[in-house]
């Protein structure tokens, strides 16, 4: 439907074809690059979920071997965080951020293709590295040493791919930066930006900071491996535990890397179908600046088992609590908004609504997890890893799922299947929970993550974890085939496809031509 | 009255509320700069104060 689009605007003969997508510096093009980027790492790495829970069905071991379980675990893992969640929401960040704020393109149409084009290279170290002598790297996504120093190649090639990816984040985000505070159209002002728009500033500004202590950190660990420096080898004077601080000063800001631009799509959603005004637009830009600075002060409420003075544990266990405060406040203005609106309940509003009820369950477990006493037990174990899929998949992705429904009409110029929709969305929702609530059982009774067999007592939860698992990932191919329906055609949408939405992105036709804005409109 | 106004638009920020009234005369009184100042202080004082709590209970 591009292509069509581009003959008739595009005076000056643009590539066709296949180097039209390699040599694109438009913006629209390059989100949907990084959309569809993410969709095919999302079958690679639910994959490869599919084997763990296969794995996990039954006590014992059937399918994989041990360290091929910890290859799938760490793997799973690093590509669903860096190579799903991210680059989605830069995809959303590409399309949605000049078509919000009133601008042509983005910053830096150059750079922005480069910052794509270097992902499928990083992509592809990780996956050969399953190929290699030894297999993946296996030490878990938090890259861990002393484990991550011993292994063979692959562990390197995952330090060059952490590299790559991390250059594409800090592109990305100075690209994103620029757009924003250089190119608003006449009248938006800071304070009238969709609130989208804000958290992916302050998420930019996050990545910045924190991109380069990731790197700095697997720096570390390939000199350690290959140039015989000790960082993190007490044998040589260095310490292992310096490597958890540093990664997560990076890791514990990148959970809110992954979530604020969620909170913001969610923030676009509920008041459109609740057809009120977002309750606290202030709140909540104000709330979004203060949770992305005090998330670089709790890092070490993932180290409480390290050995740490009782002073240690207070401060990160009180500073933890606090950082949910602002959070709460979010979630009390998205259920204010939708308090007395009237509200409709189509596929992007369910999603949204579900996020908002689930993160929530994922932010009390965190509370939970934030009490160094109760941490000492849980740690490690499943409770921890029903946490974060609480978080991050009816967190993150459920918010990606919302605003891909949302905003497909404006992108494909359809309308998508509302009955499929709603198929994912309720398939989706139930057996989410039938896969991951069992596991908080499973982690308050001990069993602890990353390990291929279990003692018998775990049997029952795992196998109806297992069996969440299987409907959930076949439920995911519901989604592919609502978008690939609508990209191809159905009902024609609107250039105001919602009855209740506001912005710039509904001035546009939908589909939203090629070049949109080349005249900034005039904000009111 | 100015050096007020960005401490209490910080401290309302890191409780997460602040009235739309309020905002609005923010943004036209207060430099994006001074936000980003008075709110790495603000963070350096919750730390400390933080700090300061924890080691009184643990003396
Ligand atoms: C209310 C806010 C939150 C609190 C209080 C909180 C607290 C915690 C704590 C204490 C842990 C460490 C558990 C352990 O390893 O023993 C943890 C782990 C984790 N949290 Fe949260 N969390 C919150 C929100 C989030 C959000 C929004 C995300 C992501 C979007 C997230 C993602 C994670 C991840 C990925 C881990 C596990 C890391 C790993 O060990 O692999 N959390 N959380
Ligand atoms: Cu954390």
């Amino acid at each position: 439907m591009q292509a069509h689009a581009l003959e008739h605007e595009h005076g000056h003969g643009a590539p066709s074809g296949l180097m039209r997508w390699v040599t694109t510096t438009n913006h629209k093009d390059i989100g949907t690059l990084y959309l569809w980027f993410a969709a095919v790492m999302f079958l690679l790495a639910g994959s490869m979920a599919m084997a763990i829970r296969a794995e996990l069905f039954q006590p014992g071991l059937q399918l994989v071997s041990p360290d091929f379980f910890n290859q799938l675990t760490t793997l799973h893992g690093l590509i669903m965080v860096f190579g799903v969640i991210m680059p989605a929401m830069t995809g959303f960040a590409n399309w949605q951020v000049p078509l919000m704020i009133g601008a042509p393109d983005m910053a830096f149409p150059r750079m922005n293709n480069w910052s794509f084009w270097i992902l499928p290279a990083a992509a592809i170290l990780l996956v050969i590295s399953l190929f290699l002598p030894g297999g993946a790297a296996a030490a878990g996504w938090t890259l861990y040493p002393p484990l991550f120093i011993q292994g063979g190649i692959s562990y390197d090639l995952t330090i060059f791919a952490i590299h790559i990816l991390g250059a594409s984040s800090i592109m990305g985000s100075l690209n994103i930066i620029t757009t924003i505070l250089n190119m608003r159209a006449p009248g938006m002002t800071l304070m009238k930006m969709p609130l989208f728009v804000w958290t992916w500033l302050i998420t930019a500004f996050l990545l910045i900071a924190v991109m380069p202590v990731l790197a700095g950190a697997v720096t570390m660990l390939l000199t350690d491996r290959n140039f015989d420096t000790h960082f993190f080898n007490a044998a040589g004077g260095g310490d292992p535990v310096l490597f958890q601080h540093v990664f997560w000063f990076f890791g514990h800001p990148e959970v809110y890397i992954l979530i604020l631009p969620a909170f913001g799509i969610v923030s676009q959603i509920i008041p459109t179908f609740a057809r009120k005004p977002l309750f606290g637009y202030a709140s909540m830009v104000y709330a979004t600046a203060s949770i992305a600075i005090l998330s670089f002060l709790v890092w070490a409420h993932h180290m409480f088992t390290v050995g740490m003075p009782a002073v240690g544990q207070l401060y990160f266990m009180y500073a933890t609590m606090l950082i949910a405060v602002p959070t709460g406040v979010k979630v009390f203005n998205w259920v204010a908004t939708m308090w007395r609106g009237s509200l409709t309940f189509e596929t992007p509003m369910l999603f949204a609504i579900a996020f908002v009820a689930l993160f929530t369950i994922g932010g009390f477990t965190g509370l939970v997890l934030a009490m160094a006493p109760v941490d000492i037990q849980l740690h490690d174990t499943y409770y921890v890893v029903a946490h974060f899929h609480y978080v991050l998949v009816s967190g993150a992705l459920f918010a990606i799922y919302a605003g891909v429904y949302y905003w497909l009409p404006k992108w494909t110029g359809h309308m998508y299947n509302e009955t499929l929709g709603k198929w994912h969305f309720w398939l989706s929702m139930i057996s989410f929970n039938v896969l991951f609530f069992p596991q908080h059982f499973l982690g308050l009774a001990g069993m602890p993550r990353r390990i291929p067999d279990y003692a018998v007592q775990f049997t029952e939860f795992n196998m109806i974890s297992s069996i969440g698992g299987f409907v959930f990932g076949a439920s995911q191919i519901l989604m592919l085939i609502v978008v690939l329906q609508c990209i191809r055609g159905g009902r024609k949408a609107e250039a105001k496809p919602w009855e209740g939405a506001q912005g710039l992105e509904w001035t546009v036709p939908s589909p939203a031509p090629y070049h949109t804005f080349e005249t900034p409109p005039v904000v009111k | 009255m100015s050096v007020r106004r960005v401490c209490q638009a910080v401290f309302w920020s890191f409780f997460g509320v602040r009235k739309g009234r309020d905002l609005e005369s923010d943004a036209a009184h207060i430099k994006p700069v001074h936000i980003v100042l008075a709110g790495m202080l603000g963070a350096v004082i919750f730390v400390v104060s933080l700090i300061v709590l924890v080691s009184w209970i643990t003396h």
